[in-house]
């Protein structure tokens, strides 16, 4: 199949809004790759949190490779206070969901829903920011 | 039967259901943009959304996880 754009200008809006709204709920910053990289998943949400520098602490990364089939989310090191990993694996269930049933953007926009939901935590004094 | 009035029964008449009925059927998927297909390769090109640079991302190095978790479907 020829390159494209793997999601619609009203997708790509509305998981930009989720994104928005999970940082204004829960504090943390999320940010959602979706590609088909060679290699370990992991790795590449690995170098992913990496090129964040120092956001990459209070970051959330989600990880999709649609055409393995295969999801990672990755929490920093701050941000994994506030969201375990019992946590991320309800984003991931509710992602995965609606993926099987085809549908990217949908189970992006749920799965962001179900983290934010999870990482929200009373504002803290010096820990956190204010923007 | 003039032959006007034939090609517009047998043929014009076809070929505009036709074009209708193909309009009917293919707006909605025009509308809602590309739709992924489980076990179907995958075409787009990789986008991080919320992220930064994918270029700026390659040349990173990695940085170990708080947690997190894996995934199938």
């Amino acid at each position: 199949m020829p390159a494209g754009d793997a999601f619609s200008a009203g997708q790509l809006d509305a998981i930009e809004r989720a994104i928005e709204h999970a940082h204004a709920e829960s504090g943390l910053d999320y940010s959602v790759f979706v590609g088909a990289p060679d290699g370990e998943l992991r790795e590449q949400g690995r170098q992913l949190l990496g090129a964040l520098g120092a956001d990459a602490e209070r970051s959330v990364i989600v990880v999709v490779d649609p055409a393995h089939r295969r999801l990672e989310i990755l929490t920093g090191a701050t941000a994994a206070r506030y969201l375990d990993d019992r946590a991320t694996a309800l984003g991931a269930m509710s992602m995965t969901s609606s993926f099987a049933a085809g549908d990217l953007a949908g189970g992006i926009v749920a799965g962001l829903h179900t983290l934010s939901e999870h990482a929200r935590h009373p504002r803290t004094l010096h820990t956190d920011r204010t923007e | 039967m003039p032959t006007v009035e034939i090609l517009g029964w047998f043929v014009l008449l076809p070929l505009t259901l036709y074009a209708v009925i193909a309009l009917l059927v293919y707006t909605p998927s025009w509308v809602r943009g590309p739709k992924y297909r489980p076990g179907l390769s995958w075409w787009a090109e990789p986008i991080w959304i919320g992220g930064t640079d994918l270029e700026v991302a390659a040349a990173a190095e990695s940085v170990r996880e708080g947690g997190g978790c894996s995934a199938r479907w």
